[in-house]
């Protein structure tokens, strides 16, 4: 066999995710989520939501029941985490649906994920809103907003809306892909391509944290338009006009810090852009499948100006979003999972492990995270009941504000979940958008 | 429709409760009144709906150490049978264990109620000292030494405890209390001992006890009502 044929053999093995042991079936972790569990506590849970706000009020009944009809669509989903010797691992959770449960001030908190019997996402209801919390253990906000569409569908179906049978947004009944549940990083891989460089240090804007047991997120409203059309303006995508805005507001708050508190800060402001590589790497994988690009502005070469910024953000994405450039990065994560050494290591061990180097090199060298789940498609008999959808970002100790941005129809949600008491990212954020011309309404759950 | 006022969802009409914040819900609902606003005015823990109540841990608590505690009672006289084929000392181990047991799982059950607490655990002080006594042969020291030092060990504790408790504000005072119950208690022990060895009732170490006690436990007292509690040090020790 040739090295490329067994190296394909090999890829195919690492990526099948679903094992079996005699009739029992249990899952492994896909290579992104293995560390995850070791760096979850209270606060930082790594929940994130999306949720759809309907036109009319959720009948909670037929929602427990579109959830009960879904459930064996998705039976990856349907597991608890444990604990092995060397590594965590889904045990599924037979017989037991999930259930709908109630909506909270704060988002995204209260998952004790590793409590034996609890699922890795929730459902919840309010008013007319549903809302998916998913642990990035389990899947990435591809896979959530698949699962939500999924719930839609089925919650109007019950409600007696007439629902076509569209492409690509799950049925009950419908057998699921052997593919979805893969590993897909493990089946990208490439061997002997170097690894990337890791990131220098970045600047964190220094705040007060919010008190235990609270997270603050602000949604912004813009029209979608308008926002287009000013990012076209600046020649530049919408992803990477909203980063260019994110990183001028972490410029300026450098440079409002006082000299003496200033000398002391790094003086790069990095923004971490997720990028779902399902569009790079064809995939039906409903686990994790994203990585990141990194724009940057280096403050010890001096200050940028807004066209500079985003002149910098866009040639930097444009060249790094790019199949080559990511495979270093998946060579990088995969290769690591792969070594014999660090798979022997007992869990405790790789636990420590795993916090050091997510502390390098995740969160040490960016100021905050801005993801783009893109525009949510759904068909015109089901869009019509829909009134908006919101993304928001798993709380973090150290990146303390996020933007998550979706778009419905013409309007665009951008939402910043925070853990700091200052609100002062997001009032920069929104109030570039309004001194460039566009309107934002805003609200908040404080 | 019936509409939970909290998560403003509709239920089924014959719905008493909301299934998700277990609110109770109105039959004839004033969806009007329901106020909509972005999030939940609440802030809710869907873990609290999965935790076990107090009294459930109670129960699992108490289960798993009776279990425990008969498993110890049964290796201890399993031993004995195997080893010497009879039943003699592990009776003293399975009466000890028995009556820890009472002295755990007593105020696991009754928690804050002192005077069923007292109630139980009094009498049962007093029957394990007995059993002790028992087991030793004839009685021989339970009436003269051990009944009376318990009881006199039990009515210091509770007069302690009680006067401590009922404390408006609890601080050296406790300390206080506890030294003058440390007196009492040698006083009463050197009493009753002194009764049934010797011919004569003469005070002697328990007296050097009470008079280091007595004075720091006054000391104490002073420091709490007058220093800290009622006078400013400024106008005590005004020249």
């Amino acid at each position: 066999m040739s090295s490329g044929g067994r190296t394909r053999g090999m890829n195919l093995s690492f990526a099948k995710t679903e094992k079996n042991a005699g009739e029992e079936r249990w899952y492994i972790l896909d290579n992104a989520a293995s560390f995850m569990p070791a760096l979850t506590d209270s606060t930082a849970t790594l929940v994130f939501r999306i949720s759809a706000t309907l036109t009319e009020r959720i009948f909670l009944p037929s929602l427990t029941e579109a959830m009960a009809n879904l459930a064996p669509r998705f039976p990856y989903f349907l597991v608890e985490l444990r604990r092995g010797f060397f590594w965590y691992y889904l045990e599924p959770m037979e017989g037991r649906a999930p259930e709908p449960v109630a909506d909270s001030r704060y988002p995204c908190l209260n998952m004790q994920i590793r409590r034996r019997g609890r699922f890795l996402f929730r459902v919840r209801a309010y008013h007319s809103r549903i809302a998916v919390e998913f642990c990035h253990v389990l899947t990435d906000g591809a896979g959530a907003l698949v699962y939500l569409k999924a719930i839609i569908m089925e919650y109007l179906r019950l409600r007696g809306v007439e629902t076509p049978d569209p492409e690509g947004i799950f049925r009950p009944g419908d057998v699921p892909d052997p593919e979805e549940s893969e590993d897909a990083f493990n089946l990208n891989f490439r061997q002997g391509i170097p690894f990337p460089e890791v990131g220098r240090k970045a600047f964190h804007f220094p705040s007060l944290p919010l008190r235990p047991g609270q997270y603050r997120v602000i949604t912004g409203i813009l029209p979608l338009g308008a926002t287009i059309a000013k990012a076209k303006e600046h020649g530049s995508t919408m992803t990477e006009f909203l980063v260019s805005v994110y990183l001028a507001g972490m410029q300026d708050l450098f440079l409002a810090l006082p000299a003496p508190v200033r000398s002391g800060m790094k003086k790069l402001v990095a923004a971490e852009v997720p990028v779902n590589l399902r569009r790079l790497f064809p995939s039906k994988t409903m686990r994790n499948f994203s990585l990141y690009v990194m724009p940057y502005l280096d403050l010890r070469l001096g200050l940028y100006d807004f066209d500079e910024i985003i002149k910098r953000v866009h040639h930097y994405m444009q060249a790094e979003i790019h199949e080559k450039n990511i495979s270093r990065q998946i060579a990088r994560n995969v290769g690591g999972g792969r070594n014999l050494a660090i798979r022997m290591l007992p869990l405790v061990l790789k636990g420590i492990a795993a916090r050091w180097v997510f502390k390098r090199i995740g969160e040490d060298t960016m100021s905050g995270i801005v993801s783009n789940l893109g525009a949510v498609m759904l068909p015109e008999a089901l869009a019509s009941h829909v009134e908006r959808f919101e993304f928001i970002p798993a709380p973090s100790h150290r990146c303390r504000s996020n933007p998550y941005v979706v778009s419905w129809k013409d309007r665009l949600f951008i939402s910043f979940g925070s853990t700091a008491a200052s609100t002062e990212v997001e009032r920069l954020f929104f109030t570039r958008l309004t001194g460039m011309g566009i309107p934002v309404a805003i609200e908040s759950n404080r | 429709m019936t509409i939970c006022r909290n998560c403003g969802v509709g239920l089924e009409d014959s719905a008493k409760h909301c299934p998700l914040c277990r609110a109770s819900v109105s039959l004839e609902p004033e969806a009007e009144a329901i106020r909509k606003t972005a999030y939940p005015e609440h802030v809710l823990d869907p873990e609290d709906f999965l935790r076990l109540s107090p009294e459930q841990r109670r129960r699992i608590f108490i289960e798993i150490y009776t279990v425990c505690t008969a498993m110890a009672c049964v290796v201890v006289a399993a031993i004995e049978l195997v080893l010497d084929k009879r039943i003699a000392w592990s009776l003293y181990p399975i009466a000890s264990l028995c009556y820890l047991y009472l002295l755990v799982c007593a105020p696991v059950m009754l928690g804050r109620r002192r005077s069923a607490l007292y109630a139980v655990l009094a009498p049962a002080t007093l029957l394990f000292i007995l059993a002790l006594d028992v087991l030793d042969g004839p009685r021989a020291w339970f009436m003269p030494l051990g009944a009376p030092i318990v009881l006199l060990l039990e009515g210091v504790a509770l007069a302690s405890i009680e006067l401590i408790a009922r404390a408006k504000r609890k601080g050296v005072n406790a300390i206080a209390i506890a030294l003058l119950g440390v007196a009492t208690l040698c006083v009463g022990l050197e009493l009753i001992i002194d009764a049934r060895a010797a011919a004569a009732i003469s005070l002697g170490w328990s007296v050097v006890v009470a008079i280091t006690c007595v004075p720091i436990a006054g000391l104490l007292f002073w420091l709490h009502y007058r220093i800290t509690g009622q006078a400013s040090i400024a106008k005590i020790f005004r020249v």
